[in-house]
């Protein structure tokens, strides 16, 4: 069996084991621990995985780009190689919270993501927390959580991966990565580089005489490096180093009403990680402890001399953080779990004090969780999870979040099997170090956004006697989110954060996922169908027109699948997104219309002797359908893209 | 294995964009403006549009009638006026509108809103424009340190004058023109708090009066005297009204306006059809007779958050705006000058400039 029909058979095989896992509790707590030797999920709360199988398809993309594509986030894109910020459950940019192996990756100052900064090849497994499934990682994803996480290769072989991608937005990326490990060492280096002109034309209906304007201001160039070493001490004891270093330094797209961009953005980030696992059969524990630097600055022209005036803003965070995550299977039907979580923040900004004062103010912040809970299994069918975390900030205390989850199976024999599940939790999320200090307008008086959410699911998996594999999942949720925070402007333009809203968001969720496999052909569809309303309850006063009216810049409606056949050593993807409309202000009176992306790729493997190749041709937006994401920021067409992957 | 080339092949020439680059445009619910109306005898509102993405636009509403015609600019020209719409100075029958972010100066021909050019000033923040002489106007400008001179028999910059600030508001008395400076929350010079006296003629800068901190609007009584509202910084907190003498050159008198943070930090001079009563927003409303020392509240804020404020030259009425969230169509709310409201109507998002015709 050569080797890609080995890695399909493990997306099946991984597939079934997840259907099978639903069935059987018991069982699906010792797969995952096989598959990822991490601590189990929560039971009855929804969490999705993306493997590396998949995340080999999009090595060249960003991890917002990926997400788009296999999971229900909406996300926001400022213009080709633009910040990509995520809307989860119909909720703001900074209730998605980013992991990388367990460390919290949302900016201290901004509260949020930019998920055009992470290179999918940097990750080998993602998981997606939907709601309170992230709480097991820590609070404010309101909305959910996403975790990038890394597997050691320990299979005591060499694995060499090389991988150009061109693109006809004049894109290079090139990706290389080497592992190898031995009965007790491994490591895994990795290696990322962009250089994107993110160039296109595009026909500007905002001027005069609809002319056509090149969109020559969205370059980007981003690398980065990633060295991972896996220790063996023992049988049960690894040690674990990760160190992530990255640079991005962007041009930033202007509006189709200016013809001349004049910003720039840099991000630079450094990540160490050292963890040290734990792994027995019933007691399991990960500790984390990570430095973070990031810096960030921005620039401004703001003149057309020859040695233009310029803005510049900048504004460095260092970050410690330390996560102690243990389980303990007491027997059978019992598992307990527990934990801390630890961040220690330092900001130092030209932006937390007036500009006439040239020292730069240092900004500090101490938060520590603690949390623990069980999963329970009273009968076979039944099973349910609690969990409890308290936070400190600052050693103020902060609402304490508890959250319960139940779940039923039943009919696991019969030619479908179902599961319910249900849960109810409350989470939190701290105000930002910008909305407390940015000067003059930060707040120090904020008090967090918080509530509960409600979530029900229903599971049905099919147990077909012939090549067909079937499984569907609908999920309701409800939350209203009290203290909601808005910048709006308190003084003549000075926009200052208050919490003014109350935010009601719910809606349905639905995926679909269907295998076929027979002989040379395999199929794979998946597709996911969301509505989601997201409103406001609160009015500022009677002039305000945004009460009941969905949140700007949130779909209610959205779809993404895809279908994947493999024939021999040929495969082809056909991906489909579809958006509902997305009002761009808060009292409904401009929205941007629905829009429908495809894209299709097709490739071949070859091979000789132990190389390996693969040959990917793409297209997205197969139709040139003409969208926005950000009102009058101008996106790419159609889009033509070659991949060449080398394996050793 | 032809299969699958033959069906990339297929995709990729068989289809064309379904949809046209207008679809993709943001849509707006504004109802639409009758092919007949002309915008005279009436008032224009000009709204900024959120930074960046959004889109300034222009509402007009007749003096003698309940119609407000919104987004008239888009609606006449079938595209848009960019973003940051700052100001419009009419000039006889032409209307030039300083958009800031986009970093020009749109022409319209006020009647009928039609487009009739533009001067395109790369990398710049214009702000106000005022006519000089029949040949040319001067444009203050927000970042660059400069003010641009106009010719408008060829709408091109001529010429452009280092300052060293962010220049604003300006008026002419007798051969000069004088012109508010000061800097952006940005700038960490010190210093540059000036108002600027410029020969006409030759547009240079003959001299500069130090003024209390951000000097931000000004305006000319009917003794042609010179009064210029200091908001009086984030930091510094010293709110005043200068009154100058424009040809001494010296500051007659100082009014201090207290404030306690820089919530209480004033905007917007007006003044009245006689000269004499001057108006601007510290939170509420004040008027401010040129002959007294001591202004009054006369429209207190309420719940509301004052952002723009015009005061009719035909009758003295009084116009305030507020921006609600900043993010939805704003509110206009007009006042006669004892303070009793008369009327109110909804405009573009973010009502900044109320222009008389």
């Amino acid at each position: 069996m050569n080797n890609y029909k080995f890695r399909l058979l493990l997306i099946v095989c991984f597939w079934f084991s997840q259907a099978n896992a639903q069935i059987d509790s018991t069982t699906y707590l010792s797969e995952v621990e096989i598959i990822g030797q991490r601590i189990p999920e929560r039971i009855s709360f929804k969490n999705t995985k993306i493997d590396k199988e998949q995340i080999d398809q999009y090595l060249s993309a960003s991890l917002g780009e990926l997400l788009t594509l296999t999971t229900p986030i909406f996300i926001k894109s400022y213009g080709a190689g633009g910040t990509a910020t995520p809307s989860f459950r119909g909720t703001g940019a900074s209730h998605t919270q980013v992991y990388w192996n367990g460390i919290n990756l949302n900016s201290p100052m901004l509260g949020q993501v930019d998920l055009s900064l992470f290179p999918v090849a940097f990750t080998d497994e993602v998981t997606v927390n939907y709601g309170a499934s992230s709480l097991l990682y820590g609070t404010g994803g309101l909305g959910g959580g996403i975790q990038m996480n890394s597997k050691l290769n320990w299979d005591k072989k060499q694995e060499v991966i090389f991988s150009q991608t061109y693109n006809t937005l004049q894109n290079s990326i090139t990706n290389g990565s080497i592992s190898f490990s031995n009965e007790k060492w491994s490591s895994t280096t990795k290696l990322f580089y962009k250089d994107g002109r993110n160039l296109f034309e595009f026909v500007n209906p905002l001027q005069p005489e609809t002319p056509t304007w090149s969109n020559d201001h969205s370059g980007q160039i981003q690398y980065g490096a990633l060295q991972e070493v896996g220790y063996k001490i023992n049988e049960n004891h690894t040690l674990q180093g990760n160190i992530w270093y990255q640079n991005s330094e962007r041009k930033l797209t202007p509006s189709m009403d200016s013809r001349y961009g004049d910003s720039k953005q840099g991000d630079e980030s450094f990540r160490g990680l050292v963890t040290w696992k734990v792994n027995h059969d019933n007691f399991k524990m990960e500790w984390n402890n990570a430095y973070i630097h990031d810096y960030l600055w921005y620039e401004k022209l703001l003149s057309n001399d020859e040695t233009p005036k310029t803005t510049h803003s900048n504004s460095t965070s260092y970050q410690y953080q330390s996560h102690l995550r243990a389980s303990y299977q007491v027997h059978d039907q019992l598992l307990l779990r527990g934990g801390y979580d630890y961040t220690w923040d330092k900001i130092s900004s030209n932006q937390y004090q007036a500009s006439s004062d040239s020292t730069i103010i240092d900004v500090h912040q101490n938060t520590i969780d603690l949390y623990g809970g069980f999963d329970y299994f009273p009968i076979e069918q039944l099973s349910m999870s609690f969990l409890i975390r308290q936070q400190w900030i600052d050693g103020d205390l902060k609402p304490i979040l508890p959250s319960l989850g139940i779940e039923y199976q039943w009919n696991q024999n019969g030619k479908y099997s179902y599961s319910l599940r249900g849960n109810i939790s409350k989470n939190f999320h701290a105000p930002s170090l910008n909305d407390r200090y940015w000067y003059p307008v930060g707040n120090p008086d904020l008090l967090p956004e918080q509530g509960w959410t409600y979530e029900g699911t229903l599971g049905i998996q099919s147990h077909w006697k012939n090549n067909w594999r079937l499984s569907y999942d609908i999920t309701a949720f409800s939350s209203i989110i009290h203290n909601w925070i808005v910048w709006k402007p308190a003084v003549s333009n000075l926009w200052r954060p208050e919490n003014l809203k109350k935010v009601h968001s719910r809606g349905i969720e639905q995926i679909l996922q269907l295998t076929y496999h027979k002989s040379d052909w395999q199929w794979i569809g998946y597709a996911s169908v969301s509505y989601v309303k997201s409103e406001n309850l609160e009015a500022y006063d009677e002039l305000d027109q945004s009460v009941g009216t969905q949140l700007i810049y949130t779909p209610v409606f959205s779809a993404q699948g895809y279908i994947q056949a493999n024939y021999k050593s040929w495969y082809g993807i056909v991906e489909q997104q579809i958006y509902g409309k997305r009002l761009t202000q808060t009292d409904g009176s401009e929205y941007l219309p629905p829009y429908y992306l495809t894209n299709f790729s097709i490739g071949k493997q070859f091979s000789f002797r132990q190389h390996r190749f693969d040959l990917k041709a793409r297209i997205e937006n197969v139709f040139a359908f003409h969208y926005q994401s950000i009102a009058r920021k101008p996106m790419p067409g159609r889009v033509y893209q070659l991949t060449f992957t080398y394996k050793l | 294995m032809r299969f699958p080339i033959l069906i990339f092949i297929l995709v990729t020439l068989s289809f064309d964009a379904c949809n046209t680059v207008e679809d993709s445009m943001p849509i707006s619910n504004t109802p639409e403006v009758p092919e007949e109306v002309t915008f005279e005898e009436g008032l224009f509102v000009i709204n900024e549009g959120n930074f960046d993405w959004g889109h300034g636009t222009l509402s007009f509403k007749k003096y003698e009638s309940d119609s407000v015609y919104e987004e008239i600019y888009k609606q006449r020209n079938d595209f848009e006026l960019g973003n940051v719409a700052q100001s419009m100075t009419i000039i006889g029958e032409k209307g030039y509108i300083c958009v800031n972010n986009s970093e020009r100066v749109d022409i319209i021909e006020t009647k009928t809103a039609k487009w009739i050019g533009r001067i395109e000033i790369p990398r710049s923040s214009p702000r106000y424009l005022l006519p000089i002489d029949e040949n040319k106007a001067y444009i203050t400008e927000l970042y660059a340190d400069r003010f641009y001179v106009l010719n408008l028999d060829s709408n091109t910059i001529q010429k452009e004058v280092r300052t060293s600030g962010w220049t604003e508001k300006m008026c002419k008395v007798g051969d000069f023109v004088y012109m508010t400076q000061t800097r952006t929350v940005y700038d960490s010079r010190k210093g540059g708090q000036f108002l600027l006296k410029i020969n006409a003629q030759t547009d240079a800068i003959v001299d500069s009066l130090a003024l209390p901190y951000g000097p931000i609007d000004l305006q000319v009584d009917k003794n042609d005297k010179i009064w210029v509202l200091c908001n009086g910084g984030l930091v510094q907190l010293t709110p005043a009204i200068v009154q100058v003498d424009p040809i001494q050159f010296e500051i007659i008198k100082t009014l201090d306006l207290s404030a306690n943070d820089y919530l209480s930090m004033p905007s917007r001079l007006r003044i009245n059809k006689e000269k004499d009563i001057l108006y601007y927003i510290q939170k509420d409303v004040f008027a401010l007779p040129i002959e007294t020392s001591t202004p009054t509240s006369i429209i207190p804020k309420e719940k509301r958050l004052f952002y723009g404020l015009g005061v009719s030259p035909r009758n003295n009425d009084i116009y305030v705006a507020d921006a609600i969230d900043y993010v939805q169509k704003g509110w206009i709310f007009k006042y006669n000058q004892e303070g009793v409201k008369l009327d109110s109507f909804k405009v573009g998002v973010i009502p900044n400039e109320i222009v008389f015709q």
